[in-house]
Formats: C-alpha cells, sequence, structure tokens
C-alpha cells in the first residue's frame, strides 16, 4: 500500500460518519447518501496528491459534495422523474407513529425532501456546519446574494411545509 | 433558531446515518482511475488539437506528394485557391502543376493539384512577367530574374537557363529582350516555348522560341501584303512547326481580323478570315488557340465579349458574357475556354475562371489580389480537387469559406483558454477552501 493511499484510508474513516451525516441530509435517502459518500471519496483520492499540499481536505469535501449533490439531481431530472423518499420511515396511514420526536423526524424529512438540492444545501452549510454566508457561497460557487435568498426561501418553504416544526423553534427561542 | 434547527438536522439523521455503508477501499482505486482517464483525455484533446491544426495547414490544401517521375501530368484542377498561412518555394521535384497565379503585387505562385501555393522564384525585374506552364503541367517557363529565363521540366526536374534573354530594361546589354505583360506558348509536344523578345542588335522581329535543348529560334510574324512589313500577334502553336497568328485585314472596306498561319520562318501556310472582329484593337492578349489548334478565343478589351471561333471556317460559335482580366490569357478545357475574371462583390476582387456562358469553375481567393490566373489544359479535363473546403463550398466566393480554417483554429484556442481558465479557477477555489 502506498503512503497517499494509507493516508487518505486514514482520513476517509475518520471523516465517514460526518460524511454520511452531511450526505443524508443533502439527499434524504440512505442508497443515494451512499453513492454520494463514494463519489465524494472517489473525488478526494483523485486529487488527494494536491490536497496534501494544503492544511486539510475537508474544506474540500465539502465543497465537493454539495456540488455533487447538486449536479446529480440536474441531471436526474432531465432523465425520470425521480421522487426522493423524506425517510426510510413507513409513512402514511399505515405508519405507526410511536411519538413525538419520530413525528417530527417523519415531517422534517418529507419537508426537506421538498426542498430542491441548493436549498437543502444552504441548509445544511448555514445551520449545520454553521458556516456564514461568505463559506457557504464559496462552497456552492455562487454569489452571496444567492445563498441569503436561497436561506430565506428554504427557511418560508419549511414553515408552510412543516409549520410546527417551525413554530416549536420560535416557542423555543421566545421562552 | 440556528441551534435549534441543526438539533433537528442532527435528530433526522441520527438513525439512517447508522445504515450508511462507507467504505473506503475501493474510493482509492477509483480515484486512481478517474485520474489517469483525466489526464488521458487531456492528452488525446490536446492530440486531436494538434492534428486538426496539421490537417488544416498541411492538408488543406494539400500538396502534390506522389514522386514526380511517375507522374507524367497534371491529372486534376483545383476548385478553390486560399491565400495559405504558408507558402512552400518550387523546388525540385514538386511534380506536376496545375496552374499559376501571378498577384498584384508581382508575387508568382506555382497552384499544385489541390490548390496549395508554391512561390516561383524570381529575383530584380521589372513588373507583370507571367510564368507560362504547359497544358500537361509539366514544364514551366519563366523570367528568373533580370538577366535569366529559365524552362523548367517538373517531371524530371531538368532545367534549362538562358543567359541571353532578359528584361527590357535601359540597362540591358543581353543580346535578347523579353518584356512583361505578354503571353506565352508551349508548343504541343512541350519542347519549346514561344515568347515575346526580339534581337536588339541587330533588330529582328518580336519574338523567339526557346527548346528545352537551349537553343533559341527566331519565329517571325506574317507579312500582310506584299508591301506591309511583319505584323501581327501570336496565338499560339498550330502544332510544333507551325504558329498562328491573328493579323487585321480589310474587308469590303471595313475592318476584320485573320487567322494566319505561318510557320516560323514567318512564311504564311493558310489565311482565314473570321467572322468577328470587326472593328477591333488587335494585342497580344487578342488571341489564343486551343490544344488542338480548332478553336480561338478572339478578345479585344475588357468591355467587349470574347468570341469562340472555328479556325477552319472562321465562323463564330460562341460569345461569352465575362468581362475578361486584362493581363491574362485565357485556359482551355478540351476545346471550350475558361476566361480568367474577377468576380466584383464585397469582400474585393477575386479572380476565377469561368466558362463563356459565365460558370464558375474555379476560383481564388480575393486577399490575393490576382493579376492573372491560368490552369493546364490536361488538368481542367479532369476532375475537381481540393479536399475539405471544395467539399463544403464548391466554387462559392462567400467570406466563410475563406475565413473558416480561422475560425476554426480561434473557437480551438477559445477553447483551450476557457478550459484553463476554468481549471485554474477549480483549483484556485479548492486551494482556498482547503486553506480555510
Amino acid at each position: 500500500v502506498e503512503p497517499e493511499e494509507r493516508e487518505f484510508e486514514e482520513w476517509a474513516r475518520a471523516r465517514a460518519p460526518a460524511l454520511a451525516r452531511s450526505a443524508y441530509l443533502l439527499t434524504g435517502d440512505v442508497h443515494l447518501a451512499e453513492d454520494l459518500v463514494q463519489d465524494t471519496l472517489v473525488r478526494i483520492a483523485d486529487h488527494w496528491h494536491r490536497l496534501q499540499r494544503g492544511s486539510s481536505p475537508d474544506a474540500y469535501a465539502r465543497q465537493v459534495m454539495h456540488r455533487l449533490s447538486i449536479d446529480r439531481w440536474r441531471r436526474r431530472r432531465v432523465r425520470v422523474h425521480e421522487v426522493l423518499q423524506g425517510d426510510e420511515s413507513p409513512t402514511g396511514a399505515s405508519a405507526v407513529i410511536d411519538d413525538e420526536a419520530a413525528t417530527d423526524r417523519i415531517l422534517l424529512g418529507q419537508a426537506l425532501a421538498r426542498l430542491t438540492p441548493k436549498q437543502r444545501a444552504v441548509l445544511m452549510l448555514r445551520f449545520h456546519h454553521d458556516l456564514t454566508e461568505r463559506e457557504s457561497a464559496e462552497v456552492l460557487g455562487c454569489s452571496i446574494s444567492t445563498v441569503k435568498s436561497q436561506t430565506r426561501v428554504a427557511l418560508e418553504r419549511l414553515r408552510v411545509l412543516a409549520p410546527d416544526i417551525l413554530a416549536s423553534f420560535a416557542a423555543e427561542d421566545r421562552s | 433558531m440556528n441551534q435549534h434547527l441543526k438539533e433537528r438536522l442532527d435528530d433526522y439523521s441520527v438513525e439512517a446515518v447508522q445504515q450508511i455503508a462507507v467504505t473506503t477501499d475501493g474510493a482509492w482505486r477509483a480515484g486512481r482511475r478517474r485520474r489517469r482517464t483525466r489526464r488521458a483525455a487531456l492528452a488525446g484533446a490536446a492530440a486531436a488539437c494538434v492534428a486538426a491544426v496539421a490537417v488544416a495547414t498541411l492538408v488543406l490544401p494539400g500538396r502534390v506528394s506522389t514522386d514526380p517521375a511517375s507522374r507524367p501530368g497534371v491529372d486534376d484542377y483545383p476548385v478553390r485557391i486560399a491565400d495559405p498561412w504558408f507558402t512552400g518555394d518550387l523546388e525540385a521535384g514538386s511534380g506536376p502543376l496545375a496552374g499559376v497565379l501571378v498577384t498584384i503585387a508581382d508575387d508568382r505562385y506555382a497552384i499544385t493539384e489541390d490548390g496549395a501555393l508554391l512561390e516561383i522564384p524570381y529575383g530584380d525585374t521589372t513588373g507583370d512577367f507571367l510564368p507560362t506552364l504547359s497544358s500537361d503541367g509539366t514544364k514551366l517557363g519563366y523570367l528568373r530574374d533580370a538577366k535569366t529565363y529559365v524552362l523548367q521540366d517538373l517531371a524530371t526536374d531538368r532545367v534549362v537557363e538562358f543567359d541571353e534573354i532578359g528584361d527590357s530594361r535601359s540597362d540591358s546589354t543581353l543580346p535578347y529582350q523579353t518584356t512583361g505583360q505578354a503571353p506565352g506558348f508551349w508548343s504541343p509536344s512541350g519542347e519549346q516555348l514561344l515568347i515575346m523578345a526580339w534581337r536588339a542588335d541587330p533588330a529582328s522581329s518580336g519574338f523567339v522560341a526557346l527548346g528545352l535543348d537551349g537553343t533559341i529560334t527566331e519565329v517571325r510574324s506574317p507579312q500582310r501584303t506584299s508591301s506591309d512589313g511583319r505584323v501581327g500577334n501570336t496565338v499560339g502553336w498550330v502544332d510544333d512547326e507551325h504558329v498562328g497568328w491573328v493579323q487585321r485585314a480589310r474587308r469590303d472596306g471595313a475592318r476584320a481580323v485573320d487567322l494566319v498561319v505561318t510557320d516560323l520562318a514567318g512564311r504564311t501556310v493558310s489565311r482565314t478570315p473570321l467572322d468577328a472582329g470587326a472593328g477591333i484593337q488587335l494585342s497580344q492578349w487578342s488571341g489564343s488557340l486551343s490544344d488542338d489548334g480548332t478553336r480561338l478565343l478572339l478578345r479585344t478589351d475588357d468591355l467587349v465579349p470574347p468570341a469562340l471561333v472555328d479556325t477552319e471556317t472562321g465562323e463564330t460559335l460562341d460569345e461569352g458574357v465575362a468581362s475578361a482580366m486584362s493581363l491574362c490569357g485565357p485556359s482551355w478545357r478540351g476545346d471550350e475556354p475558361l476566361v480568367p475574371t474577377y468576380v466584383a462583390n464585397e469582400s474585393g476582387d477575386d479572380g476565377q475562371l469561368t466558362t463563356l456562358s459565365g460558370q464558375r469553375v474555379a476560383i481564388a481567393d480575393p486577399s490575393l489580389d490576382v493579376l492573372c490566373i491560368a490552369m493546364a489544359s490536361h488538368g481542367l479535363a479532369g476532375s475537381p480537387a481540393g479536399g475539405l473546403s471544395t467539399w463544403l463550398f464548391g466554387t462559392s466566393e462567400g467570406w466563410l469559406s475563406w475565413h473558416y480554417l480561422e475560425l476554426l483554429a480561434g473557437g480551438l484556442v477559445l477553447i483551450g483558454v476557457t478550459a484553463a481558465l476554468w481549471t485554474w479557477r477549480r483549483r484556485y477555489l479548492a486551494s482556498r477552501s482547503v486553506a480555510r
């Protein structure tokens, strides 16, 4: 095994959970998330030699994953209309909802699935990765104003699609 | 709200993340494959660009590459003669040619079958000396410099130099002098070239035949009447021992033109009154015989249509509509004359060869500023050649038809620069993200 390959695998194993979480939040689907993580790792391996000269490949991984997510969605849209499954959990009339937390997860998953990939991406970057608007814009390769507008639209849609969750945020904020 | 939304997102994904299997084993190999593929694709694209440019510059228009010894004569003709990015020199082994072209700037070119141009060497001469190509494209005669006339056999690469004939400048001390703005005619066998030239002292008649064996034969024009001197303008060879002339005559009190055939000593063999030509002014450009001597194209000046004449009967068979180039003789395709004319259009004056009815057979790039274009009859009797540009544009005079290679090259450069900038930008953004 080459030293570079060993270093890459060590990095990948360490970052796998975080990558998987980001991928799932971006796709809302376990299998799509697996593919997205795998594609991201391939891109990282492709550029590993160059990335080693920098401080960390984490930022590059974040950038690649978000752009791949948006690109894949664009490619799919012109082929077949694919409905993202908001959650692996059963939904609809047959669903058995045990508790309030599970209900919130399902509602949030369904609401996220109704967002565009770019809207999901700005939500992940701004509210999950805690990036600034400027940093989010650099990751997505767009302007700051685009990040602002996409964030505003995404939150407005979440309020419509999952009013209880956003209301609970507001209530907790007020308390 | 940020913190709460983050917690909800974590909570939403925590169970699903445990189901996601991340395998790192194949990623490295796949990444390496991807890297190699990208590099191979880049190398392939670069090679394709180089190949495209090479094809554009070397093949379109191409060059005569066949061994001259195996090519007894020219077989085809170019439809489009483009102003090339690079021109070669007419050298030993260039092979039979399809034509010759002279520009207004006095550049002299040989035209290959594929439309490539080769520079014909010339030194310090006065202007408008037109090279003369034989009907099979294998013999070329031209004034190389002020003191040397050259006959070149392109099939055998034999060169015969005449140091006795030079430019008729005031400082010339050579025995024979020749002048520009005059046509030359190769004999049917290709052994002699008839040009306008004269002996300085004692004064001789105005024509000589230069032989490939190095001989110079004075050719005398016909005598009109017993009291007149010898006058007439040659129109070419009838056979290897006889020359045709157009000579002014008078019939029924009106001006007329006769076609006179003489031997090289000027003895009249036949005289044929021509229907055409009443009232015309004769010059050295007034007539040209077809290869077999059965047809004569009679021209007067730029404003009068040329007439195709049966040399046996003197009848006019056809009349042209084209206005011919003033310092350029016609080319022949069998017994059909092709007239060098200009295409007046917005981009300039394209030189072209047309039939008498005006149908375009070949066209030259307007940027060449053609003074004269002539093609070998054997080539014109063959098929059109010239590769992609001919296939795409035929005899079109449109701007794009002359500049598509430049556009193609510019497009390739633009794609290359865009790709380089795009790659640089990606790496720059990535390095900034990584540094952060």
